[in-house]
């Protein structure tokens, strides 16, 4: 058995499930493509170009008593069935005085229950040939539990207590804590997280919840046991709870399981937390005629340096987000994008090129970034800027978009493949609060992006089409060896910063979160 | 996490296929359905098996559940097969491929799979290079022309070549020198075998890499990408008189050229003694070790027990590894155990990382101490179950989709020998015993059969450095 040394770029939001896969763009600059023999033309099967029409079939939702969501999605294909359970305990709902404890918390749900000790647990999923997992995300944990349909009955019970009534023996949470503390210190010297992590610090401000690195390790180290117990108490309430199956599954009989398993749990008295807005730090200037203050983090000895741009984007509810997210294909979102048709198949620079718009809850960010060799740092950075300013200057020929949306249409429609890809985009389109047809009419609104619509938010979010303040709004990180780094990636990303200039802050304005409920 | 030789490297990382040349792939999401049901979800694979006049095997199975179809070419070359000095080759020309053709522009096979809402990648492992494609059925004829083209009229420039090859080392740079545990990767790797080009990782070093010309590419293509080398599979929905048409067309038009296929002879020799490599670098946040052990090649009959053993060992929290040395003696933070088969000789690997304070040392020895019950006392039949279970897992997953069935016929015909083993691989899992793990243990795991490998920071009471942030003031 072998693992593939894929290379993950460390995005502290969560990225916008539809725009996953990556698609191909035909590069402005491309040489003409030589036509396929003509024998090959002449006998190709027939190609169907009608648009594509997609259409989903809906999971069964309903709403229990406590407030928890319940989907499920019907797909007799498979025997195994993979229940899934998230409540907002996610990280973000850490204060900065408690850094590590959703983590800890959700890693040790399962070192026991009010019924179950956590050798019950591991004999039970021998027994079964079944699994119970929980991880921390940014805004929620997710506990799952994977097992034949038939031993459902016996096993959701465990997931429920898991989820509302762990015990969290003190031996075991120290233990689990030690291990957590070993990871995060192993983590530390990760240049991507390091350059992720300087890029969010600087946009949302360090104080902010969005903008905070992960805990240290001794942060986790010192979360107190009576720390773990009251964030579980006050964070994992059933009106936050959403609930899903897809597999081999009857929505009466299993939604009467369901409701029997965590629809009687009672939330805390308190009102239920809500995130702050995001407000993104005053940098810049607002005529725009300066950039933000670009971040160098040493990492001496490094082999390679990480660059890294960011500019505010929107949540996931934005009307701009199907022109931002065709914005983000032609400008980085796959392998034939034009970052990486520049930096890496045009230069060598790099191994990969992307950029990534993520659209949470919150207003998030537009990131673009890559590894490049030490050498290249400061051309590599013009050209990130070059290609920001490219998108705002030269709008994709008709035909190019159109063949990115019937590459995102196309892939869209493959992955609807599999059962747990349809409960998924139900999830989310409940989750921000999304109208009741919008998978269905996905294809439509990607379809509708004009050329004038990509220009439009490429020049609305990453500055002001002028060449000159093209890169107004970006900041930039540099994670490397500074001292062969630094100055030339100065000069390449901010020659006004350099020369001194007066920066004024420009005006910001929050704006709400989508889908809070 | 771990990391290391079969796969020396692939063309995107961005890739939306996951792919692995093991038939037993890892860490599964969920768990099987129970071994040795007589509903098995499991019924075996019916395939074309022929062979054109040129040498090219074609290999198809027909499924029309989804209209979608996988294509795979299976090439016999890998990183064994790097020439001499040009470590890494066989893995940047897979990149190459994907450049120009008499007919075809640089990056067009992306056009021809992506724009159509498809996918495509290439993996290259000790003993194979692989390039597959998945894509609505109707485009099956127009891959079936390009990998066709690519296979007889590869054209490299230059200006191509010299940018893929940053590319690759860009990769090596990414994947291996700023990853804290590359160092002890490629040291696995390389310690684990004395003779048999094996121990060369398939990523190759930046020296070698630099050294390499389109002289070289055009001389490797000729020797090793020829039909007689290649074998064709073909997965999904589509109609055969259809396929053999084109493939007949295509593949059938590439000329055999005249001469033998150099192949690797080198011959590992069995380890007689202990060995014990320390490597240190600069930024080791917390120190490891790895131990391998030589194992026969991967079509070997021991290969489902030493899988099974690598199961019990160090798969999920309630493994022996895991329990002791991470959960009870909490003196590692991490394990990790695979067992490798190439097709002339394998390495089970055991990796573990200390746990914050902990000495290698020790952690060795309660390690070893830990194994060595595998070697005097049977598992439990909780334990067999619960390997067969994750084992069975992996190969029902591997049918789940025309790309997967692909890439697991196309590997039991290259790797394994025979294309008929991806019906019998389940039965050989199932068939394992406590006695054979026991069996498998003694043979393999003994202290005369192991290298380790010890990876500690350059300066032993170095504090892991903070991030060092600098701004300018405006």
């Amino acid at each position: 058995m072998k693992l593939v040394p894929l290379f993950c770029f460390a995005v502290l939001t969560p990225t916008v499930a539809a725009s996953g896969a990556h698609r191909a763009f035909a590069q402005d600059a491309a040489p003409p493509v030589a036509p396929p023999p003509s024998t090959v033309v002449r006998n190709l099967s027939p190609i169907d170009l009608q648009p594509l029409e997609v259409a989903i079939p809906p999971a069964k939702e309903f709403t229990l008593p406590n407030g928890g969501h319940i989907f499920i999605v019907e797909d007799a294909r498979t025997p195994l069935v993979t229940f899934s359970i998230s409540v907002r305990a996610g990280e973000l709902m850490e204060t900065n005085a408690g850094r590590g404890v959703a983590s800890l918390a959700a890693l040790c749900l399962r070192e026991g229950t009010k019924t179950y000790s956590a050798e019950k647990i591991a004999e039970l999923e021998d027994k079964y040939g079944a699994s119970f997992n929980a991880s921390a995300g940014d805004e929620r944990v997710t506990a799952t539990l994977s097992c034949l349909i038939e031993n459902a009955d016996e096993l959701l019970p465990v997931l429920a207590e898991l989820v509302y009534a762990p015990t969290f023996p003190a031996q075991r949470v120290k233990q689990v804590q030690t291990r957590l503390v070993a990871n995060a210190v192993a983590r530390q010297n990760d240049p991507n997280r390091q350059a992720a992590e300087a890029l969010n610090k600087a946009m949302y401000g360090e104080t902010s919840v969005f903008g905070r690195p992960a805990p240290t390790p001794e942060q986790i180290g010192a979360v107190a046991p009576e720390q773990v117990t009251a964030f579980h108490a006050r964070f994992y309430r059933p009106d936050s709870a959403l609930i899903g199956v897809a597999g081999n599954v009857k929505a009466d009989t299993t939604g009467s399981v369901l409701l029997r398993e965590f629809g009687s749990q009672r939330n805390p008295d308190a009102p239920a937390p809500v995130l702050p807005a995001a407000v993104f730090v005053a940098q810049g200037t607002s005529d725009g005629s300066a950039a933000p203050v670009p971040i160098v983090v040493n990492r001496p000895g490094s082999a390679q340096t990480v660059l890294s741009f960011g500019v505010p984007g929107i949540n996931r509810r934005d009307p701009e987000y199907f022109p931002l997210l065709l914005a983000n294909r032609i400008l980085g979102g796959g392998f034939n994008s034009r970052l990486n048709q520049k930096l890496r198949e045009e230069k060598g620079y790099t191994y990969g090129a992307r950029s990534t718009v993520n659209a949470p809850k919150w207003t998030g960010t537009w990131t673009a970034s890559a590894s490049v060799r030490n050498a290249v740092t400061a051309n590599a950075a013009t050209d990130f800027l070059n290609e920001f300013v490219r998108l705002q200057t030269v709008p994709p020929k008709a035909g190019e978009l159109d063949l990115i949306k019937q590459a995102l249409i196309g892939s869209f429609a493959l992955t609807l493949e599999s059962p747990g890809a349809v409960l998924s985009r139900s999830i989310e389109r409940y989750e921000y609060g999304l109208p009741a047809d919008y998978w269905n009419t996905y294809a439509a609104r990607v379809r509708a992006v004009t050329p004038e619509d990509v220009v439009r938010v490429a020049r609305q979010y990453l500055g002001s089409g002028n060449a000159k303040t093209a890169s107004a709004k970006v900041w930039s990180v540099a994670v490397g060896e500074a001292a062969q780094i630094e100055t030339g990636f100065r000069m390449a990303v901010a020659p006004d910063a350099e020369a001194g200039k007066t920066v004024k802050p420009p005006v910001v304005t929050p704006v709400p979160n989508a889908g809070e409920r | 996490m771990f990391v290391s030789g079969i796969i020396g490297g692939m063309r995107k990382h961005f890739a939306a296929l996951a792919t692995f040349v093991a038939l037993c792939a890892v860490s599964p999401a969920f768990a099987a359905p129970p071994v040795g049901d007589a509903a098995s979800p499991l019924p075996p694979l019916a395939f074309t098996d022929r062979t054109l006049p040129n040498g090219l095997r074609v290999l198809a199975s027909e499924n029309h559940q989804t209209p979608t179809v996988a294509i795979y070419v299976f090439y016999k070359v890998g990183s064994k097969d790097d020439p001499p000095g040009r470590s890494g080759f066989a893995h940047l020309f897979e990149h190459l491929m994907f450049k120009s053709t008499k007919n075809m522009a640089s990056e067009q096979l992306d056009r021809l799979t992506e724009d159509v809402g498809g996918a495509n990648n290439a993996y290259t492992a000790d003993d194979v290079t692989v390039y597959h494609e998945t894509v609505p059925s109707n485009h099956l004829e127009r891959l079936l022309w390009a990998e066709a083209e690519r296979m007889s009229n590869l054209t490299v420039d230059e200006k191509n070549f010299k940018s893929e090859r940053a590319v690759v080392q860009e990769e090596f740079r990414q994947s291996y020198a700023a990853n804290p545990y590359g160092d002890l990767y490629l040291q696995t790797t390389i310690q684990g075998f004395t003779k048999h080009p094996y121990k060369r990782p398939g990523i190759g070093n930046l020296a070698e890499l630099q050294a390499a010309t389109v002289t070289d590419v055009k001389a490797f293509h000729k020797t090793y990408y020829r039909p007689d080398n290649a074998v064709l599979v073909v997965v999904g929905d589509f109609d055969p008189a259809q396929l053999k048409m084109w493939a007949d067309r295509y593949f059938g038009a590439v000329a055999k050229p005249r001469g033998a296929i150099p192949r690797v002879t080198a011959v590992e020799p069995p380890r007689t003694a202990q060995r014990h490599v320390a490597v240190t670098a600069p930024d080791v946040p917390l120190p490891a070790f790895s131990a391998t052990y030589l194992t026969p090649g991967v079509a070997d009959a021991d290969t489902p027990a030493l899988d099974v053993l690598a199961s019990v060992l160090g798969e999920g929290e309630s493994s022996r590894l895991y329990r002791a040395l991470v959960y009870d003696k909490q003196i590692a933070s991490e394990v990790s155990v695979e067992s490798n088969g190439n097709t002339e000789a394998g390495l089970f690997t055991v990796l573990v990382t200390a746990a914050s304070g902990e000495k290698l040392p020790d952690l060795e020895t309660a390690a070893f101490a830990e194994m060595d019950k595998l070697r005097e006392e049977e598992i439990t039949a909780k334990e067999l179950e619960k390997a067969k279970v994750s084992l069975v897992g992996g190969i029902v997953r591997a049918r789940e989709t025309v790309d997967g069935t692909a890439n697991f016929l196309g590997v039991a015909a290259v790797l394994l020998g025979d294309p008929s083993r991806i019906n019998t691989e389940l039965a050989r899992v199932n068939a394992v015993t406590a006695a054979d793990v026991l069996r498998v243990a003694k043979k393999y795991l003994s202290p005369m059969n192991r290298v380790i490998v010890s990876y500690t920071a350059k300066t032993a009471t170095v504090p892991v450095a903070k991030p060092d942030v600098k701004k300018v003031k405006p």
